[in-house]
């Protein structure tokens, strides 16, 4: 298929026209010596402001040896063979133009920019659309701008650039942290995401995130009637992914490395040895105990001169180094003639763990091949292959644990002994300091990915405008995964003078070596078949198509102990005692037929109908099968008469609506992972095995009780979009009015159903929910004398109801979810602590509570605190609203482009688990903390544990004084370059030669303080980092 | 252009076959399951279904285990535990450890497997024989599995309502059942008990180690019969709520009690276990061993573990002490520690209040149960101490550091309760030690009954079973049901049997070395504290005090514990590290108030526990206990 073909043709890039400005310049230096010239034109180009434009390349159509560059006034001169002949002005961002020579010997030209395009393309599902009459609701970005951000994690970098797509980052771990993606915001209270679709196959092992940036054309998201052609599973919307291919010329080589550094962008602040000292005490005295630590001890940590005894150790500055080393390294290759054109991408990219002597690092090698052949006249037939290789390889201890460990490890011992062995565990031998490192052993992932797409099409001749489109792809994805844990040791010391230590061995008995191997194999196949045609002014377009799709995916697994020694970590060499062998598998398969039907009169008057039939394995025969359908219009007013006549100043305005229904077969585990269990059925599945004698036996047990009639879920979208354009385009503004209904959504029935049924539930079609909201684009382009820029600010509100949940009976409305936003929490209001005895006695209380303790509001009045006061909030961690600017300037050799990114309207839960005896506390804790002598009237007292009803955790008993609103705003991304066209570096053979520095997550304006705005989970997460990049990209 | 045509027939072929051929494409069953009706049609999978039921009643002691919630123990995490012996802020709303997977109560747990009960029971039937497996078998074992079930859940709520249907989505009225009263609880439990004793046989092979038999079947009987029929389910004035009543024959209920256990006692397959030869603290190893053994003659009815598959059982890790890098659970009170008489039959006295002390080692010449169940400062433990410990305890297996002792080189002057400041060094197993102190016990001692203390706990589990059920308990029921039904002598008998295995005296001389008289009033209460003692973390105290209604009594006891002081006798000198010794040191033996950890009150809304006021609302037939909404 042509499609992606189509794309490049139209957007000339920078690549190719290096190219031929360099070859040109050459040919004209050989030539000048022997000119045969017939006749000299001369003239000046320019843009429509009149400014002279420097370096556009003048060319002779059909001799491109014959041509020139325009000099710093804008001038040029060239000898052309005849009065036939037609000149071609083409530059950078602007489009080509050509004009015959016939008489003239002057020829001024003005380019116009090429951002105003009219004929950009966008891709949608199954086919490519002319922006100008694409019906849906559709963002796209360029693969150049994704690139800006020095990410191995492509999610990472889509945020804040196109409005409808959401995403929250919660943590940033090289080897995993991906950008969790919503298309505008939450649609169902089950799975969430949205479909992606690479290079034409929906649903591709690995999704996009390791994708290499370098590889992607273009990103198109769907957002309403336009998914609709994916129908169930397009619910979430769709994102499109097309990877480059091979453009025509002889083949150019791009080479582009990069170098960068990465550090925590915020780490909590935690007390420090004195401050903690200081809070246990105060634990102390509330329970009633004499402080354990005296006046000499907190005088010792507070001035440092014991460093045996009373060391005062910052156990995040102990752990994370400064900075962590990152790199990539591209290599494109591009070319072809005719018929046969070729795109190779070779890349490498890695980053280093934030700890030292990190035992966490991510690697990745990728290859990429794009084929396309021109069979003939009729046939194109091409191919693409990808090869991928993650290797990351994390400590033996999982990154939540390490960071928890930094967080409670207390300040009061030391990390390292003076004399150089690391000091002590907190407990299961949670010292992060080596914990983080590979001292404790590996845990190595290997994921390999192996993808083929082969696809042919196939104009049917006689028939002008029938293709036959037929797809391939067979995809294999091994995940390997080798952990061994080994034992290591730790330092103690019991107070001698001559400061001898104890060693202990810690974390494991011995060694213990897991090795893993999942295997997936995925097969597509569809069929396409389309037609479009013009007759006089009527458009016409129409493509049907089937599709087959089929995932199986398998695991076995072996597990041995007691290994004599950490020197190998091979499977024979541990003991067969207690050894464990697991194996299972699933297998998921999908048929479906969809279609498109289009037409306008004029490309002014636009009509579309889409609809998919689909099938899922989920669901039995008869209700296996649903039909979503999408209808879609558009109305370029713009195109009529009386608008040219009264509102020229608008040059393009488009209003469009659509009308879709789209479908979700996915079921999420109570771990939110994808739960491909088949609901309709009444099975058995194995249990905990039981041990009888000493020997274990199976054990089945009903996985749930069957649920007959469970169907897909249903999204029903409404979209109301306007297209703007000002000021000889320069302002444009874009912006849609959106409603999603979700009904049939699968939920279980837990809240209503007498837990004496014994019942497990399977998912039921009860739910319903909505989702409104508006999003918008708006940019203005121009330049100021030399100064290019661009700015453009996009957002997206969306506010998420539930309509129907299977509430219990009789709750009071306050903490029933209908009504309020997806995925909220009940709260205890929090309302200051109490600070005397009265106070205490005069509002209704906790049982046992005292001064210092926070109070709690008496919702229902009814005298006293229970359960029946939570009150349920409105907000969740996920903001209703979100915001990206995007910037560029471009000034002679120099260009910036940068990012922020905002979000706004969502909160956390910020609390320290097992503080106090067991673990150290934040530094805002000991800053604001209610105390006999300085009591406060917002902050309670220090809490050991969970001890008090105030600091608990669980999602029963949260409060909202550790309630923060995580509003932001953040530099995400910033880019500066400058590009070397100097004649020295275009004779050295170099086409093109641009040297950057780039930065990630620069910095962030916010509330939160303690943490991350985006993440989730206080003190235990990854962090998100800061990067320093510096790269170059040289084409040969 | 021919060849063209032959292309596109080609390609349209090769779709159609591709989805034509597999119009069974979708039918997916995933292949780690089986339907139900393949588990119904193979005996070999209606037995792992079976299998299952085992895995539905909760195993006994764990981390936190009923224990904590009585006047043997303090559970040192809390983990919802201090709500409830406080009582106050325990609601509908508020169930904290009573909506806990440790709860062997918990409703909706309780219930899931009475449901998989159910769906054994209605279908077994229908399974076709297979050579090699035992329908009936099944069949009794479902039953059982599912009268164990109902025992728990009416031992904790009262009456609940009796589930016997598999029901379906739709069927939402008829779930909406109402609480049976405790006669129709007992009587069906009871009904299935004696369904079970038709279809289990009396023994299975050690290779089935761990399943019922029929006279597990009669040993529930008698457990269920002897609870109903106790003050609490009589009484008429804390006890309101009509179907929490047992408006039965409560003496016919004991004579039913003592009958099922007598006929356990003599027609089981199951003996007590011989402890007698040696002194106390070697008859306390053989008692102990009752509990942890694999497998002995007095177990009826277990739960196995393995080293490192499958359920765990973390005893070790759990409640051992924080100088073996263990978490010190459920510490033993001091209350506990007076209850164990010594040997001779009398109590010890003296030590209950906070304050009272006694200078040298006040366990010396207790019965052995009692060094079977608490470990004290200076008890060897079992099993060396891990390197970072073994520099401050150098012996061969291990002595409890559970108190403060003065040593000549010591890092930190502590005062001591005779208000003078010592050199010292706080003991590894305290509070105060060296190596995750937050882990140490409050109450200076440690629970190590059903610990296998040669396992080292912080990186293995430990094989030792969890006793469901063992014969002493049918000795004990045939005592107390006699005592009920005031047939002394017949009490006496059972009640001496259990004591002469231990080497203690017989009933009669105990009470009168006691000051006691044979007289059912003195006699129950000494069937009280032999219960208490020889069931100790075996998860009866719990429902002891409840059915005994003596819990305003227990419940309201003041938390205590010990505080050990070791102080230098004059003219010696100690170094580090330090072992306990009697020849140098002075050991003071304080008891401590605790009720800054718990301020433990009674309150009779806790003799049953409360509903989910969630499951209220689902269910308008259903009432809530007294006090709980």
């Amino acid at each position: 298929m042509n499609e992606t073909l189509t794309v490049n043709e139209m957007k000339i890039t920078l690549k190719q026209q290096y190219s031929s400005k360099f070859l040109m310049l050459l040919f004209f230096v050989l030539c000048t010596a022997s000119l045969l010239a017939q006749k000299r034109v001369r003239g000046t180009v320019s843009d429509v402001n009149g400014e002279p434009l420097i370096g556009v390349n003048v060319v002779v159509k059909n001799a491109t040896t014959i041509g020139t560059v325009t000099d710093i006034s804008g001038n040029y001169s060239l000898e052309v063979p005849g009065e036939n002949s037609i000149l071609v002005f083409s530059y950078i961002g602007y489009i080509s133009a050509e004009v015959t020579v016939g008489a003239q010997t002057v020829i001024n030209q003005i380019l116009t920019e090429e951002a105003h395009l009219i004929d950009e393309l966008v891709v949608v599902g199954y086919g490519v659309q002319k922006k100008v009459t694409v019906t849906g609701a559709v963002a796209s970005v360029s693969g150049n701008e994704l690139k800006v951000s020095p990410t191995t994690n492509l999610s990472n970098a889509m945020v804040g650039r196109m409005p409808g797509v959401i995403g929250y980052q919660r943590s940033d771990e090289p080897g995993g942290g991906g950008t969790t993606i919503h298309i505008r915001g939450t649609n169902s209270l089950g799975f969430k995401d949205p479909l992606i679709v690479v290079d034409g196959v929906p649903g591709r092992a690995g999704g996009m995130n390791r994708i290499n940036p370098n590889d992607i054309e273009s990103m198109s998201v769907l957002k309403d009637a336009a998914a609709a052609i994916y129908g169930s599973r397009a619910a979430n919307g769709v994102i499109l992914i097309t990877t480059k291919r091979g453009k025509e010329g002889k083949p150019t080589i791009t080479y582009t490395g990069n170098m960068g550094f990465s550090q925590p962008a915020r780490i909590p602040e935690l007390a420090n040895a004195f401050e903690y000292a200081t809070m246990v005490n105060e634990i102390d005295k509330y329970s009633g105990r004499d402080p354990r630590y005296s006046e000499e001890d907190l005088r010792l940590w507070k001035d440092g001169s014991d460093p045996w005894g009373h060391p005062d150790t910052d156990w995040y500055r102990e752990t994370i180094k400064d900075v962590s080393p990152m790199y990539r390294h591209d290599v494109s290759i591009t070319g072809g003639s005719d018929r046969y054109k070729f795109f190779v991408s070779l890349a490498a990219n890695g980053e280093d763990g934030i700890y030292k002597n990190s035992a966490n690092r991510y690697d990745q090698y990728s290859t990429r091949v794009n084929l396309d052949m021109k069979v003939n006249d009729y046939m194109d037939i091409s191919y693409g292959n990808v090869n991928r290789l993650q290797v990351t390889n994390y400590p033996a201890r999982g990154a939540t644990d390490i960071f928890s460990a930094m967080v409670r490890s207390k300040p009061i011992l030391p990390a390292y002994w003076p004399s150089g062995e690391p000091g002590p565990d907190i407990e299961y031998g949670d010292n992060p300091v080596v914990r983080a490192t590979p001292a404790t052993g590996k845990d190595l992932h290997k994921a390999y990915y192996i993808q083929n797409t082969l696809r042919a099409t196939l104009k049917i001749p006689g028939v002008e405008g029938l293709s036959l489109i037929g797809t391939a792809s067979y995809d294999q994805h091994f995940n390997n995964r080798r952990r061994f844990e080994t034992p290591f040791t730790l330092y103690t010391w019991d107070g001698n003078p001559e400061h001898k230590l104890t060693p202990s061995l810690k974390g494991v008995a011995q060694p213990v070596l897991e090795e893993r191997r999942d295997e997936q194999t995925d097969w597509m196949t569809n069929l396409v078949a389309s037609y479009d045609r013009s007759f006089g002014m009527h458009n016409f377009g129409m493509t049907l198509g089937v599709e087959a799709q089929s995932n199986e995916w398998r695991r076995v697994r072996a597990t041995r102990k007691y290994f004599i020694s950490d020197a190998l970590d091979e499977i024979n060499n541990g003991s067969v005692t207690d050894m464990e062998t697991e194996g299972y598998s699933w297998k998921e398969s999908r048929i479906n037929y969809f279609g498109r039907v289009n037409y306008n009169y004029l490309e002014k008057y636009l009509l579309e109908f889409v609809y998919r039939y689909d099938g899922s394995y989920r669901f039995p025969k008869d209700k296996r099968y649903g039909f979503f359908p999408g209808v879609s219009a558009a109305w370029r007013a713009s195109e009529e008469d009386f608008w040219k006549e009264n509102l020229g100043f608008i040059n393009y305005f488009k209003l469009r609506g659509s009308v879709s229904q789209t479908g979700s077969d996915y079921l999420l585990d109570t771990d939110g992972n994808l739960d491909r269990s088949i609901q309709y059925l009444n099975t058995y599945g194995f249990g905990t095995e039981y041990m009888f004698g000493t020997t274990f036996q199976k054990t089945l047990y009903p996985t749930r009780t069957p649920n007959p009639n469970i169907t897909w879920e249903v999204g029903t979208t409404y979209d109301l979009g306007f297209e703007f354009k000002f000021l000889d385009n320069r302002l444009s503004l874009e912006t849609d009015l959106f409603y999603h209904k979700r009904t049939n959504m699968l939920i279980y029935r837990n809240a209503s159903l007498p837990q004496i049924s014994g019942i497990t539930l399977p998912r039921e079609n009860i739910g319903e929910m909505e989702n409104r909201g508006i999003e918008g684009l708006i940019s203005w382009t121009d330049r100021a004398g030399k100064v290019e820029y661009d700015i453009s600010f996009n957002m997206t509100y969306a506010k998420d109801k539930l309509l129907f949940w299977d509430e219990t009976p009789g709750i009071p409305d306050y903490q029933k979810r209908t009504g309020k936003r997806v995925d909220t929490e009940l709260w205890y209001i929090a309302d200051g602590v109490f600070n005397t005895q009265e106070e205490l006695d005069s509002y209704p209380h906790w049982p046992n509570a005292r001064t210092g303790d926070i109070k709690f509001v008496d919702i229902n009045e009814d005298g006293k605190i229970d359960a029946n006061d939570r009150v349920r909030s409105n907000k969740n961690h996920r903001p209703p609203f979100v915001c990206g600017i995007t910037t560029g300037l471009r000034w002679n050799n120099f260009d910036l482009r940068a990012l922020f990114q905002g979000a706004a309207g969502g909160i956390t839960y910020i609390w320290r688990e097992r503080a106090g005896e067991a673990g150290n506390y934040y530094k805002f804790m000991y800053e604001n903390r209610w105390t006999e002598e300085n009591p406060m009237v917002e902050h309670p007292r220090v809490y050991n544990r969970e001890n008090e009803y105030w600091a608990k955790q669980g999602t029963d008993q949260k409060n909202t004084y550790y309630q923060f609103k995580t509003d932001y705003l953040r530099l995400k991304n910033m880019e500066i370059g400058y590009t070397f066209n100097f004649p020295a570096v275009r004779n050295a053979g170099i086409q093109d030669l641009r040297l950057y520095v780039n930065g990630t997550n620069i910095f962030t304006i916010d509330n939160v303080k303690v943490q991350d705005p985006e993440a989730n989970d206080t003190g235990r997460e990854y962090p998100q980092r800061r990067i320093w990049n510096a790269g170059v990209s040289i084409t040969f | 252009m021919q060849n063209i045509k032959q292309i596109i027939a080609t390609i349209v072929l090769a779709f159609t076959i591709i989805l034509y051929s597999c119009s069974d494409f979708m039918d997916v069953i995933p292949s780690t399951s089986y339907t139900e009706q393949m588990v119904f049609t193979d005996a070999a999978l209606t037995q792992a279904f079976v299998n299952d039921l085992y895995n539905n009643i909760h195993p006994g002691a764990q981390e936190h285990s009923l224990d904590g919630l009585t006047d043997d123990a303090y559970f040192t995490h809390n983990y919802g535990q201090k709500d409830i012996v406080e009582a106050a802020s325990i609601s509908q709303t508020n169930l904290q450890w009573y909506d806990n997977g440790n709860n062997p109560f918990r409703w909706v747990n309780r219930y899931r497997g009475i449901r998989y009960a159910n769906i054994v029971i209605n279908n077994i039937d229908n399974v076709p024989e297979k050579v090699g497996f035992n329908l009936n078998r099944m069949k009794g074992e479902a039953y059982y599995m599912r009268a164990h079930m109902y025992h728990e859940l009416v031992r904790g709520f009262g009456g609940v309502p009796i589930v016997t249907e598999d029901f379906s989505l739709d069927q939402v009225e008829e779930i909406q059942k109402p609480r049976n009263t405790m006669r129709e609880c007992l009587e069906f439990i009871v009904t299935d008990l004696e369904k079970a004793e038709e279809y289990l046989p009396e023994t299975v092979g050690s290779g089935e180690w761990g399943r019922v038999t029929k006279f597990v079947a009669t040993g529930l009987k008698a457990r269920i019969l002897l609870h109903v029929a106790s003050p609490l389910y009589a009484d008429r004035t804390v006890n309101i709520l009509t179907v929490n009543q047992f408006d039965g024959d409560r003496m016919a209920a004991y004579r039913a009690a003592r009958e099922a256990a007598i006929k356990v006692i003599e027609q089981g397959p199951f003996e007590l276990i011989d402890c007698r030869g040696g002194i106390n603290t070697e008859r306390a190893e053989k008692f102990k061993a009752i509990m942890t053994d694999v497998q002995n003659s007095e177990q009826m009815f277990v739960r196995n573990y393995h080293t490192s598959i499958g359920a765990a059982n973390n005893m070790g890790l759990w409640h051992g002490p924080n100088g073996y890098h263990n978490w010190a659970g459920t510490t033993p009170t001091q209350d506990l520690v007076m209850a164990f008489e010594f040997e001779d039959g009398t109590m010890p006295e003296g030590m209950t209040k906070p304050g009272e002390f006694q200078k040298g080692n006040p366990y010396n010449g207790r019965e052995p149960r009692f060094y079977a169940t608490v470990a004290t400062d200076g008890n060897t433990w079992g099993r060396p101490r891990p390197a970072d410990a073994a520099t401050l305890d150098p012996t061969p297996l291990g002595r409890l550091q559970a108190g403060k002792y003065e040593v000549t080189n010591g890092d930190v002057e502590i005062e001591y309760r005779d208000g003078v400041k010592r050199r010292s060094m706080w003991g590894v197993d305290t509070r105060q030690g060296p190596i995750e102190d937050w882990n140490g016990s409050w109450t200076g001692y440690y629970e190590k009954k059903l610990i296998d203390t040669s396992v080292d706990a912080q990186y293995f589990r430990q094989t030792v079973p969890h006793v469901y059920m063992r014969l002493a308990e049918m000795y004990l029921i045939a005592a107390e049901a006699s005592i009920e039904l005031n047939e002394l002598e017949e009490a006496a008998k059972w009640l001496d049997a259990l004591r002469a295995r231990i080497e203690l005296k017989d009933t009669r001389s105990t009470l009168t070395v006691r000051g006691k008289a044979f007289n059912q009033a003195d006699m129950r209460e000494f069937l009280r504290q032999q219960r208490r003692a020889e069931f100790a973390y075996e998860q009866h105290r719990y429902f002891d005090v409840r059915r005994w209604m003596i819990a305003p009594e227990a419940g309201n006891k003041p938390l205590t514990g010990i505080v050990v002081e070791g102080i230098l006798k004059p003219g010696k000198t100690s170094m580090k590290p330090y072992i306990h010794n009697e020849e140098i040191y002075d050991y003071y033996y304080y008891v401590n108030d605790l009720s800054s950890r718990e301020t433990r009150k009674w309150m009779d809304k806790m003799y049953f526990a409360p509903i989910h006021q969630d499951e209220i609302r689902r269910n308008p037939n259903l009432v809530q206990n007294p006090g709980m909404d």
